[in-house]
């Protein structure tokens, strides 16, 4: 709770320290992960199941709020709430195959769907304008007040992701949060438990599909340019490794990944080709010293000052 | 009309037979100790850059090349083992898929710095001509592709079923507690499973190669491939993914001839989500004894 | 009697094997039954089709009259059936206390926009389940480790933890598979306590125990299994005078003897 407060103080007066546009273009981004991760984190962390084809939904709610805004001239708003409700719909239909299948096979369908999902894109050129990628997408606007300083944008984002943070972090403490993790932990014991699995795992990937979904939206608009291209395996890869080194199944895990990785890169631009280098065996890494992630680490540095030996 | 079916069942033929070697690497790690490994894609790759090195900048003969690039390979392999793989045995699956697609990533950047930004190419046995037969054209390489398959896959099978490395490997990844319990030494063999398969990557990498061109990407999407043959074949299955391979060749050519060529690569996606949805255990699903 | 747990013609076979052949047995409630037989004999498997895990090829079990048939494990929880594992398999990443209260899982109702929001509802909902958890963990001697991690328990502490989970959904039944292993002797007792408190509030167990003190002291009735059949049913005193009962215990692996 302390640590959450303390990076919400930190992000509110982030825009005091930041001079430049470039800056606050990267901090946008880095809000627009956050929001994206931690929904990926309520299917991989909390409730165990490995989904590679999550960048899908995020590009499903990026061309639903484009399209909606700019080919049929709807309201941001609208457009933002259809994404939202168009990725949820489609999380629950990739969740129903998902109940069937486990594992290794789960991952394979999920990043098969994906790679599906973005060539659809790609192809459905009077809708998406393909490779070609979606130009002129407007900033967001609500209630007549245009988001249009680099600063005003950044506080939309930023409540938005306290609004997804804290839905999660409550979510972690009701029977929802409970039953996820018992499913991760032991599925048939979970059930066997009285937790409806099934009911389950269809809600999980269904509010994660919505995180994406919303992300996706925000993200268009604050871009104001998507193409097919950018929703790519590649990206699927920094997601999972922003849960990952976070620390998945915790509530801020995310959010330290997807700051660590959005900023780390610009900051180690120095060292250029050996970025990727560095950031795979980091990867690496945290799975062979690192397993519950940073968040995970920081947790047993605290019970053990509290516990003294 | 017979001459284009030919020709598309020979290009089929041909891809089938490199998606087939890909698979069976692959799947040669998950039958012995259930790892699905995300950084086959390099090995594939770097057996390409290997070969390249070999032949094109050092001037070895292509026999010598093909040759030290499996065997360098194989080294690739027994490294993964020991940094990567054995440390993570018995961890959750997505540990060690996360800890290969690492290695992956920083092994692709990798070969980007040693081997430049752009594409190379590896000369073939035969030179570049075809040979036209019927209005078929034929490039030799091709042959070359089917025949070795052809032989590999007899030679493996021989290996697996006849010979007592050959049995024990079997007995290994069907029931590791009862081999070991047999005195099998159960390391020993997923070693050999890790060498085995980066090996075969390595051939695919270099066969392949003088088919197209070699970038550092070539090897991700052939791995896509090889995920679609595993899964079209079923899971684990060595006989599964080279009928996979092979399915997974033929049905991507026709479709590209056929159908529509823009969306070639969708096709092996749309062969994983089809099957998976409606016969998960494949279509050539190896049978397993039921355990009580 | 009336029956609350009415079990008929149960049959379960795997790949050829019969492991449970018609087996059929009653059971009313504050009774406790324990099931006895020889490794393999398909007591596991009885429990795991009672539960919902394995369906059955035949038969039927019927739960307070009504049938469990088609019903997936976690509706038959709801229905008031609950039971702990023979390999534990508690939740590794949740607290001790957490534990408990999955096993409530299907007795609370607060939807995902309450628990969001914590409405009063869903704080009353919550505070009750939680004093309840905590009671449980008390009724069995795990008071201490509410906020504890599960690594924390030691493996018996771990089957009490597993009890108490159970216990969390109200059941009518309550299925132990062997529960005392790993339990020392005082602790043994101690578990034996808490199930003849249970009993009195009308709660029935079904019990498969090797520890033969332990079942003879607290069962009323034993059900006697052998190569997936039933071979015998009867107080302790009567199955232990059963020929066929100690024949098959004598011809299988000797486990008689504790």
């Amino acid at each position: 709770m302390r640590i959450g407060a303390g990076l919400l103080l930190l992000a509110v007066l982030l825009p005091l320290f930041i001079g430049n546009n470039y800056q606050l273009g990267i901090a946008h981004q880095a809000l627009i992960l956050i929001l994206l991760a931690s929904g990926y984190n309520l299917l991989l962390g909390f409730t165990g199941l490995v989904s590679f084809g999550h960048i899908a939904l995020f590009a499903i709610g990026a061309y639903t709020s484009a399209i909606l805004v700019v080919s049929y001239g709807l309201p941001f708003a609208v457009g933002l709430l259809a994404a939202a409700l168009l990725t949820g719909v489609a999380g629950v239909l990739i969740a129903i195959p998902a109940l069937r299948i486990k594992g290794h096979y789960l991952t394979l369908l999920t990043l098969a769907l994906g790679e599906v999902i973005r060539l659809a894109i790609r192809g459905m050129e009077s809708l998406t304008h393909g490779a070609a990628g979606f130009t002129g997408i407007p900033r967001p606007s609500v209630l007549g007040f245009t988001f249009r300083s680099g600063t005003e944008l950044y506080y939309l984002l930023l409540a938005c992701v306290v609004l997804g943070v804290l839905f999660i972090a409550r979510l972690e403490r009701s029977r929802f949060g409970r039953a996820f993790k018992a499913i991760r932990d032991g599925e048939t014991a979970a059930e066997v438990c009285g937790v409806d699995t099934a009911a389950m795992k269809v809600l999980a990937f269904g509010l994660s599909a919505v995180f994406a979904g919303v992300a996706g939206g925000l993200y268009a608009h604050t871009m104001r340019f998507i193409s097919p291209e950018f929703f790519s395996l590649s990206l699927t890869i920094t997601l999972l490794a922003m849960v990952l080194i976070g620390g998945r199944g915790t509530v801020l895990g995310p959010v330290v990944g997807a700051v660590l990785l959005t900023v780390l890169p610009e900051w180690l631009r120095f060292v250029k080709d050996y970025y990727l280098i560095v950031f795979g065996l980091a990867i690496w890494a945290c799975t062979m010293f690192l397993p519950q992630g940073l968040m995970g680490l920081a947790a047993s540095v605290v019970a053990r000052v509290r516990r003294p030996a | 009309m017979l001459q284009t079916l030919l020709q598309v069942a020979l290009t089929g033929a041909t891809m089938g037979c490199i998606y087939a070697l890909v698979a069976l690497g692959f799947t040669l790690t998950i039958a012995a100790a259930g790892v699905v490994n995300f950084a086959y894609s390099e090995w594939v790759t770097y057996g390409a850059y290997i070969g390249v090195t070999l032949v094109a900048v050092l001037g070895l003969p292509l026999w010598l090349g093909l040759l030290l690039t499996v065997m360098l390979c194989a080294v690739l392999g027994y490294g993964f083992q020991l940094v990567v793989f054995a440390p993570l045995e018995g961890k959750h699956f997505l540990t060690t898929v996360s800890a290969t697609i690492g290695v992956a990533l920083a092994m692709q950047a990798a070969a980007t710095l040693i081997w430049g930004p752009y594409a190379l190419t590896l000369p073939t046995f035969f030179g570049s001509g075809s040979l036209t037969i019927g209005g078929v054209a034929l490039f030799p390489h091709s042959l070359l592709i089917v025949g070795m398959t052809v032989v590999l896959i007899a030679a493996m099978q021989l290996a697996l079923t006849r010979t007592d490395i050959g049995l024990r490997l079997q007995a290994a990844a069907q029931d590791p507690v009862a081999a070991r319990l047999m005195g099998i030494p159960i390391r020993r063999m997923r070693t050999l499973a890790y060498c085995l398969s980066a090996a075969l990557a390595g051939l695919a990498g270099f066969m392949v190669a003088p088919l197209f061109v070699v970038t550092t990407t070539m090897g991700f999407g052939l791995m896509l491939k090889g995920f679609a043959a595993t899964i079209v074949g079923g899971w684990g299955s060595l006989k599964g993914a080279v009928l996979g391979g092979l399915a997974v060749g033929l049905i991507e050519a026709f479709g590209a001839a056929y159908l529509s060529s823009e969306y070639k690569d969708s096709i092996a996606f749309a062969m994983i989500v089809v099957v998976l949805l409606l016969r998960p255990s494949g279509l050539f699903p190896e049978r397993i004894a039921e355990k009580f | 009697m009336t029956a609350l747990l009415a079990v008929s013609g149960i049959r379960k076979v795997f790949g050829g094997l019969t492991a449970l052949d018609g087996v059929s047995f009653s059971l009313a409630a504050g009774q406790i039954l324990g099931l006895v037989g020889p490794n393999g004999s398909g007591k596991s498997t009885l429990l795991n089709v009672l539960s919902g895990i394995y369906t059955p090829e035949a038969g039927e079990v019927h739960l307070a009259g009504q049938s469990l048939r088609g019903r997936a494990p976690h509706q038959i929880a709801t229905a008031g059936l609950a039971r702990s594992f023979q390999n534990q398999q508690l939740f590794a990443g949740l607290s001790v206390v957490e534990n408990v209260l999955v096993g409530r899982a299907c007795r609370l109702r607060a939807g995902v926009l309450a628990s969001i929001f914590a409405t009063p509802r869903f704080r009353r909902e919550e505070a009750a389940a939680r004093q309840q958890a905590e009671d449980l963990l008390a009724l069995v001697g795990l008071g201490w480790a509410v906020g504890a991690s599960v690594q924390r328990l030691s493996y018996g502490q771990r089957r009490l933890l597993e009890i108490a989970r159970a216990l969390a959904s109200d059941p009518k039944v309550l299925l132990l598979d062997e529960p005392c292993a790993g339990l020392s002797q005082s602790e043994a007792n101690d578990l034996a306590h808490v199930i003849t408190r249970l009993k009195v509030n009308g709660l029935a167990v079904i019990v498969i125990e090797h520890n033969m003190r332990f079942v003879m002291g607290l069962v009323d009735r034993i059900v006697a299994l052998n190569f997936g059949q039933k071979i015998g049913e009867g107080t302790p005193a009567e199955i232990r005078a059963n020929p066929a009962v100690v024949a098959a215990y004598l011809g299988g692996s000797g486990h008689a003897a504790h």
